[in-house]
């Protein structure tokens, strides 16, 4: 500790923005701080609170919602769209983030930003086709199929800002399940799946699979999607899917789970997540 | 070093702190000792506080992140001499053992009731689950929680013969 010299409270997203890019690569984005509570990036003097820069709360852009980047992932649980849309996906993913207090300090922007194998949130934006907004040196918005393709801090520059993340409104009747496999209800997941699908009568128009906490970070089984879509997917469709999905990738492995014990979660949790969101 | 006002139980406090101070060594150098430190890496909720409300794990919030703002640590919810409702429940149930997780508990409770006067035991749970208890195996804690909750609604129960 110690080499924090600057502690930053700007008013305004343009005086962050200012300050991240006159103090380039020595400036940090702080926004709940309990990642940055434990270790800072290297070369960092000077932490940039935005938390009140006026980047809290949703809103309706008509065919998406735009949920502020420093909401916290307690008051994502709470609001009444998180509750309502694709089923009470948000909020349901939401109270599964860490403890209370920490649900009450993490935000959505740096619990996607600061992707860790198990952060819970972006795999349920990557299932969602969400979109990242992001301000700074070059403002753009990035899908988050592409901001997951490599990790976030290296297509992150030091003076961009994330300000939210856009999710589409749900188009004609959708249904939606995740789980998140741990150890106990505090622990690390161990494995996350989202599953959301897009129906019209009875058959899949469309569908995410989303597995978080396998690799590094949360991915898309498009092998899981396809057996799935333009069917009325019957038990041995899903069975199948479950199983591709299992087959294709290379889980990660720590000390809680072997690589064969998460290919053996996966082909459960598969299963099971797109049998309760079709049922 | 960075300027920051906070109302700790009540009272204004000036004080200048490191720029990445935590507000637990903040609150503990301030002698507020009830604060207690375990892990100090947001895991076992013994530093919780509320912050303008709502529980945090002290240990991880920046203190100058907290300026402005109004914090009560347990020995702000009531003392040994005028104990707050939540803290006889939890001494009358026998939830404490070793002490050392229930100043913790014991404003996880009281950020619940303040928001669910009347929880069930799924709720109480969802709200401590940020709170480690090495000693007494939870279940009394959640009937002191219980109980708190009936004393503050004024439906105290009949007390045993
Ligand atoms: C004990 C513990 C358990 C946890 N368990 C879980 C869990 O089960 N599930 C889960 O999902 N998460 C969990 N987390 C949270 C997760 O590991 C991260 O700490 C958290 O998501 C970071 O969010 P933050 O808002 O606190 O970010 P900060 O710590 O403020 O920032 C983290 C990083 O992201 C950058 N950043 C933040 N916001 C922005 C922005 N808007 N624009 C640009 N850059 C930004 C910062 O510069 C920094 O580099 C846990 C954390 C702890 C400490
Ligand atoms: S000391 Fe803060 S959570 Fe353990
Ligand atoms: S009483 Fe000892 S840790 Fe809870």
């Amino acid at each position: 500790m110690g080499r924090i010299q600057h502690y930053e409270r700007p008013q305004k997203l343009d005086e962050a923005l200012r300050i991240l890019a006159e103090r380039k690569g020595k400036a940090c984005v702080l926004a709940g701080g309990t990642s940055l509570a434990l270790r800072l990036p290297p070369g960092v003097d000077t932490l940039v609170d935005i938390s009140r820069i006026g980047l809290t709360g949703l809103e309706d852009r008509g065919d998406s919602l735009a949920i502020r980047a420093c909401t916290t992932v307690a008051q994502l649980a709470a609001m009444p769209q998180s509750r309502q849309l694709y089923g009470g996906l948000l909020a349901r993913a939401a109270l599964c983030v860490a403890s209370t207090p920490l649900r009450n300090q993490i935000t959505v922007g740096g619990n996607l930003v600061q992707v860790m194998p198990w952060s819970d949130l972006p795999g349920v934006m990557l299932a969602l086709d969400g979109q990242i907004v992001i301000q700074g040196p070059s403002p753009r918005i990035v899908p988050l199929r592409d901001f997951y393709a490599a990790h976030p801090r290296n297509s992150l520059s030091a003076g961009d800002l994330v300000t939210e993340v856009r999710i589409p409104k749900p188009v004609g009747r959708v249904q939606s399940s995740f789980v998140k496999v741990g150890k106990t209800a505090f622990d690390y997941a161990g494995l996350t799946v989202t599953v959301v699908a897009w129906l019209s009568g009875n058959e899949v128009r469309k569908c995410s699979v989303a597995l978080g906490a396998v690799r590094p970070l949360p991915v898309r089984i498009p092998q899981a999607e396809e057996e799935i879509v333009g069917r009325i997917p019957t038990r041995d469709d899903m069975i199948r899917a479950a199983a591709r999905a299992a087959g294709v990738l290379e889980p990660s492995l720590d000390f809680r789970y072997s690589k064969d014990y998460r290919r053996q979660l996966i082909k459960v949790w598969v299963k099971r997540c797109l049998h309760e969101a079709l049922a | 070093m960075v300027n920051v006002t906070l109302t700790l139980n009540g009272e204004k406090t000036a004080c200048t702190v490191l720029p990445d101070e935590k507000l637990l060594d903040t609150l503990r150098r301030l002698g507020r000792t009830d604060v207690k430190k375990g892990c100090g890496e947001g895991t076992c909720g013994s530093c919780s506080v509320l912050l303008n409300g709502r529980l945090v794990a002290s240990c991880i919030v920046f203190t100058a992140a907290a300026d402005g703002g109004e914090i009560l640590t347990a020995a702000g919810l009531g003392t040994a001499d005028n104990p707050h409702p939540i803290q006889s429940s939890f001494v009358k149930a026998g939830a404490v053992q070793c002490g050392f997780c229930t100043p913790g508990m014991v404003l996880a409770a009281k950020a619940l009731l303040d928001v669910v006067p009347e929880p069930d035991v799924q709720q109480i749970k969802l709200a401590l689950d940020g709170n480690l208890c090495r000693c007494t195996g939870y279940v009394k804690i959640i009937d002191a929680v219980q109980s708190a909750a009936r004393t503050l609604a004024g439906k105290d129960e009949v007390p045993h013969a």
